[in-house]
């Protein structure tokens, strides 16, 4: 067991965990944040996606450890990011969502993109969602939800 | 005060099915659906007191405050069910959508499937199966509503009109629903309502946003693994069906903090395996992990991939099980070639592969347990088994 002082969501935060807990679990069982989901634990669906230092992460595979003074923000935080905010309400207008399981690590590699990319072509937004995966296959509805955020936020 | 009248159009359920109205504590009108209803709870008979709680076979609440909160039978899982029923409820009622909320329903009997009798999703039934149900729920409520509405005013019920969770009279009265909710909770239910006719749709047929987008988008909304308090069991699992634990050695877990037991279950198809029990996800998985089980094949069914087509082959020539027979299958023997073509089909094992991993969560309060889990069919029975 390791003492962490993390910065979450611009908090800072400490916890007493193993140093091979990845974040996904400090983030869920420590710090009872649990908008961030668990997909597959192996990095290959994108579920748990977060910010560390502004880089979308898979939190499943990263271990608390390594985190160090980077800034961690997740999911909870969107409702107060002017992008994360805008790209929630695209997604509503867009009505994405299904059973929402994946929505989370989406909305996070969305907000990732068009933080990075204002104006992402198809490309880009292939390039940058290709590692979250939706099993609703809402994959159309989440590119026109981008273009729409995007719009918005010129 | 408490009125109930026999549903002829229910009869698709197979047991005596009864609408009753009730005034909550809270106020407002509360539609529930009772199956074999006590007589002393019937017209005529003693009011009983308002429930001090949400009764469990309510379908549909007007509350004081104008929210309509209405009971969904079904699980939400994607497909969208959680705001369609209440579409179709909704529409029937006149009420203002943007006041309506979801609920998802307890397991109980009045929310089985009309059609299968179980409660459960599947087979494309939500809509089919209660279409007419929600309709009708959605039809009776305005009913009653629109009876002390013309009470009031001294109007015929059937000069009045409603919309958006209005009623308004022939002489440019209106009244909110919420307002006439308590009084209506007085009134008795129609045995026969009309529905409306298709063209008179306000909801249904059109795409409206889902009910439950919010909470998905900003990861508020619960699924099982997110309830708080829990320990966490995760399973060693044979490598065959089948196969069972010979002997493990659980020293290396046993000595970690978190760990709370190590023990042999019974697994799918005879077989066993090792369950750990930890406060926290990681600890378990980490410690399974480090269990070092040996396994006993000897009973174990040795499957081969392509032993297994040739038989599924020989089965598919049996003459099997006939669900549906349409047409004349022997006419088809008289078709020469070249008309004739003649294949076969093999289908991989497809499983739905959702996104979230298979979890169950059972809270134990005294005598009573809570299961969270990916059912499809949400009725438990006493023995356990859904």
């Amino acid at each position: 067991m390791a003492k962490y002082q993390l910065n979450i969501n611009g908090q800072r935060k400490e916890v007493t965990v193993d140093p091979s807990t990845p974040l996904l679990w400090v983030l869920r069982e420590d710090l009872k944040m649990t908008g961030t989901k668990y997909g597959c634990g192996v990095s290959a669906c994108g579920t748990c996606t977060v910010h560390v230092a502004a880089v979308a992460t898979r939190s499943c595979m990263f271990p608390v450890s390594l985190i160090g003074a980077r800034p961690v923000v997740t999911i909870e935080a969107m409702g107060e990011d002017p992008v994360g905010r805008v790209v929630q309400d695209a997604w509503l207008e867009k009505d994405v969502v299904q059973c929402g399981y994946c929505q989370s690590g989406q909305i996070m590699s969305a907000v990732a993109l068009l933080k990075h990319t204002p104006r992402p072509t198809d490309t880009n937004i292939e390039e940058s969602m290709g590692g979250n995966i939706c099993r609703y296959a809402t994959y159309v509805r989440i590119r026109e939800a981008i273009k729409v955020a995007a719009q918005k936020l010129k | 005060m408490s009125t109930a009248i026999t549903n002829p159009h229910d009869q698709q359920l197979d047991r005596r099915s009864f609408l009753r109205v009730s005034v909550t504590a809270a106020g407002g009108l509360l539609v529930a659906l009772s199956l074999d209803l006590p007589a002393a709870a019937q017209e005529g008979g003693q009011p009983p007191p308002p429930p001090k709680v949400y009764p469990p076979d309510a379908f549909v609440h007007v509350r004081p405050d104008g929210k309509i909160v209405i009971q969904v039978n079904r699980l939400e899982f994607g497909q969208g069910v959680q705001t369609a029923l209440p579409m179709i409820l909704a529409d029937e009622l006149d009420a203002d959508w943007s006041q309506v909320v979801a609920e998802l329903a307890p397991a109980g009997e009045v929310y089985k499937d009309p059609v299968f009798g179980i409660q459960m999703v599947g087979g494309s039934g939500s809509i089919a199966h209660s279409f007419t149900q929600y309709r009708e729920l959605g039809a009776k409520t305005r009913a009653m509503l629109v009876t002390v509405a013309a009470k009031r005013w001294n109007v015929a019920p059937d000069t009045c009109r409603t919309e958006a969770s209005v009623v308004r009279g022939p002489g440019g009265q209106s009244a909110r629903y919420a307002e006439l909710a308590t009084d209506a909770a007085r009134q008795p239910v129609l045995a026969t309502v009309r529905l409306k006719n298709p063209s008179e749709f306000r909801l249904v047929g059109k795409k409206i946003r889902r009910l439950d987008s919010r909470p998905k988008c900003d990861g508020s909304l619960k699924f099982g693994l997110d309830l708080p308090g829990m320990k966490v069991a995760v399973v060693a699992h044979p490598p065959v069906f089948g196969a069972k634990v010979k002997s493990f050695d659980d020293k290396a877990a046993r000595g970690i903090e978190g760990v709370r037991d190590v023990f042999e279950i019974p697994v799918t198809r005879g077989g066993t395996g090792v369950a750990v029990v930890a406060d926290k996800f990681w600890t378990a998985k980490r410690e399974r992990d480090l269990l070092k089980i040996e396994w006993n094949f000897s009973d174990v069914e040795r499957a081969d991939s392509s032993q297994l087509r040739e038989k599924y082959k020989q089965l598919a020539r049996t003459a099997g099980m006939s669900s549906v027979a349409r047409g004349d299958a022997k006419a088809l023997e008289g078709i020469t070639a070249p008309n004739r073509i003649v294949a076969e089909y093999e289908f991989p094992y497809l499983p739905h592969a959702p996104m979230e991993p298979l979890n169950t969560t059972v809270r134990f309060a005294g005598d009573r347990a809570e299961a969270w889990a990916r059912f499809t069919v949400s009725d438990v029975r006493p023995d356990g088994d859904c």
